[in-house]
């Protein structure tokens, strides 16, 4: 039931890429650069209803469903990693915000979500819980109203959406290496009060599984365009008489690039068209994905040559953002102690 | 066989050692940040006798050898790359005379470049059009009654906003393919040379990038570097020196990325993080003996083209998966700006394109084998 059906779905991916070709490309320098998103962008977003990703369907909103969700997200990364990763977020905060995404500014302005359960537990605290954990890293920090903190209540999911200005003094450095215009900030959750009024508590399990999924399709999305600008390049680019595209050192990394790439693909539509479970599809399409756009990224910016060192074109960008995709919310060692943990599991 | 520094050796690493990390690291992260040129570090290298490592005592270098260069770079990239690439390259420079320029030549250029005079040196080779292919250049210099008229442009020059000399090729006759470039010493202030504005780049930020035109620049007899004509093998053999210079900065780089990560492993380490420090220390480990191997070679005035692009193509490709292990090690700590480690990794990334990229390395390396073979 992912809300909409193939043709919704294919209108919608065709009028994000119309936004990414105009807004999204254009932009993703400069913000980079100064390390936000533009403020104009939120607006465009709402418009084609990205933000209503993971609102209740009653609502005017899709299911955070990654059939719906993926390949949007895979669209907006070929304009740039950063809004891709805002909008992943914010659909997984509003996914948690259950009932309450219904108020309405919460689906015009940019939200944030952290996962944090297991390791951190919300305790008791006069008429509401002071959280106990280990830092995290939060997406938007700057830039979201409010975000979807994830705890453990003794055994229980708590879940607790927090005011902006209620995790100001909790916010740490910024991320610099990449994802520059999410302005992602190291979070001391230890010690964070929140109020009774913050308490979500939605049904159901904590989004982790959709989270991975959605890395990955940004991964596959900075990969893919890596890919195809670095094939342009390859065509137009003269040396030794020739197109560098016929030299066959730079062929094999081109086969090699596309291969990677379709293996994940192949592995995120495994994760997004049944039900994921820790160390299951998910994890492998996150951990594989991040990694392989990784290496696109990088011989991408290594066709493009001394050009693509530069900030002047997005290779270097892409390679910064797809490698934060790595060290996403989990750790790489997280996630193969997941897979273990599951092989090792009786079936 | 010795793999051991010489005392003297040993004695430059530890000068080197203290020079990078009394005058380099403490301006490292300021300066990528804020960009720009570090004049005042470079001035401090001057002083230390860093732009002339391998250059003769007479012409006012520190003669401490290959080796000693080698071991100084890495010294010096482990606190900061950026500053390291502008002294790597004004070391090639003032080497490149020493070892090609006329007595007259060599005395007014190499003692200026090694003190600071100049500032630092510039080679200044590639175009927009002849990158991996410098035989594809456009730049051209005409002959004149008393010298050459050179027109062009350059682009990727390191240091090019402040160097006060140029090494630049440019073709002195059409057709011939290679054979018919040659190489011109070019001051800073020659009128028509305009500098450009530097790249926005991934990192070495504290390094200019810049693209320089030559706009009917005016050169006496006296610049032109080796024969006319002969410009191409000069800018090889630069090179092959200069690919020891880019190894050494990349290992360096790896190094200091991996040793921020070490201190993370302090405090109970898991396996999976000893692993990758493990890899690490394994690769750093064998280019450096790749590097030192090479150098070496230069050391007892030996061929060492391979031995270059080996050390090259390994320790620069090495290092950055090394940056990489870094990152993962540290985790979320290790993407903010004050570990480190992401400044290691944005700067080691050019050093597997700059100076011949990791495929010239390989096209390089092939040739000398198959050389090696046909000649008996």
């Amino acid at each position: 039931m992912s809300g909409l059906d193939d043709d919704s779905l294919g209108l919608l991916r065709d009028s994000t890429a119309e936004l990414v070709s105009r807004v999204v490309l254009p932009g993703a320098r400069t913000w980079d650069e100064r390390g936000c998103l533009a403020s104009s962008v939120a607006r465009a977003m709402g418009e084609l209803g990205l933000l209503a990703l993971g609102a209740p369907e009653a609502r005017g909103g899709v299911a955070a469903d990654p059939r719906v969700v993926v390949p949007v997200l895979e669209v907006l990364a070929r304009g740039d990693g950063s809004l891709a990763l805002a909008v992943a977020t914010h659909a997984l905060a509003v996914a948690c915000c259950g009932e309450r995404s219904q108020e309405r500014h919460l689906l015009d302005t940019w939200l944030s979500w952290a996962p944090s359960a297991g390791t951190c537990q919300a305790l008791p605290d006069g008429d509401g819980w002071t959280l106990q954990g280990p830092d995290v890293a939060l997406v938007m920090a700057d830039q979201a109203e409010a975000a979807v903190l994830e705890a453990r209540d003794g055994d229980v999911r708590a879940t607790f959406l927090v005011p902006r200005e209620d995790l100001q003094a909790a916010l740490g450095p910024r991320c610099a290496l990449g994802m520059r215009a999410a302005s992602i900030r190291q979070l001391r959750l230890s010690g964070l009060r929140v109020g009774k009024a913050a308490r979500l508590d939605p049904e159901g399990e904590p989004p982790f599984e959709h989270a991975r999924s959605f890395v990955a399709a940004i991964a596959l999305g900075l990969g893919r365009v890596a890919l195809d600008d670095a094939v342009a390049y390859a065509r137009s680019r003269v040396q030794f008489g020739e197109p560098i595209a016929a030299l066959q050192a730079i062929q094999v990394k081109l086969a090699s690039m596309a291969t990677g790439l379709e293996a994940s693909a192949a592995l995120v539509a495994r994760a997004t068209g049944a039900p994921s479970s820790s160390g299951g599809p998910a994890t492998a399409a996150r951990l594989f994905g991040a990694r392989e756009a990784v290496r696109v990224c990088s011989e991408s910016l290594q066709i493009h040559g001394g050009v693509g060192y530069t900030c002047d074109l997005p290779a270097e960008r892409r390679l910064r953002d797809a490698r934060w995709c790595i060290q996403a919310w989990w750790s790489p060692a997280a996630e193969r102690e997941a897979i273990v943990a599951r092989l090792r599991s009786p079936a | 066989m010795n793999f051991e520094a010489s005392p003297e050796q040993a004695a430059i690493e530890a000068e080197a050692r203290r020079f990078a990390q009394t005058e380099l690291a403490p301006r490292a992260e300021a300066l990528d940040r804020t960009g720009g040129f570090p004049v005042a570090s470079l001035g401090a290298a001057a002083r230390g006798g860093w732009l002339g490592i391998n250059v003769a005592r007479a012409l006012g270098g520190l003669e401490a050898g290959a080796v000693s260069y080698a071991l100084a770079i890495m010294e010096c990239a482990r606190a900061c790359a950026a500053t390291t690439v502008a002294m790597c390259v004004s070391n090639m420079v003032a080497e490149v005379i020493a070892a090609f320029g006329t007595t007259a030549q060599r005395e007014r250029w190499v003692p200026s470049l090694c003190d600071g005079r100049l500032v630092v040196g510039a080679f200044a080779l590639s175009e927009a059009g002849a990158g991996s292919d410098p035989s594809a250049m456009q730049t051209r210099a005409r002959r004149t009654a008393n010298g050459w008229v050179i027109d062009g442009a350059k682009l990727w020059i390191t240091s090019g906003s402040h160097a006060g000399l140029f090494v630049v090729w440019a073709r002195t006759r059409e057709g011939g393919g290679s054979k018919g470039i040659s190489c011109f010493l070019v001051p800073g202030d020659a009128p028509g040379l305009h500098r450009g504005v530097p790249e926005t780049k991934m990192g070495l930020r504290g390094s200019t990038t810049v693209p320089i035109a030559f706009d009917a620049v005016e050169v006496g007899d006296d610049a032109l570097l080796h024969d006319e004509g002969g410009g191409f093998p000069v800018a090889l053999m630069a090179l092959d020196g200069g690919r020891i210079g880019i190894a050494a900065q990349a290992w360096g780089i790896g190094r200091a990325a991996t040793d921020a990560a070490a201190v993370q492993l302090a405090d109970g380490p898991s396996p999976s993080a000893l692993a990758l420090w493990a890899e690490s220390e394994t690769e750093l480990a064998a280019a450096r003996l790749l590097i030192l191997k090479a150098a070496s070679l230069k050391d007892r005035g030996q061929r060492f083209t391979r031995e270059a692009a080996h050390a090259k193509v390994f320790a620069s490709e090495r290092a950055f998966a090394a940056c990489d292990r870094a990152l993962e090690i540290l985790g979320d700590r290790g993407f903010l700006a004050e570990a480190g480690v992401e400044r290691a990794y944005r700067d080691v990334r050019v050093t597997m394109i700059y100076e011949g990229t990791s495929e010239i390395q390989r096209v390089v390396i092939a040739r000398e084998l198959v050389r090696a073979r046909s000649s008996p």
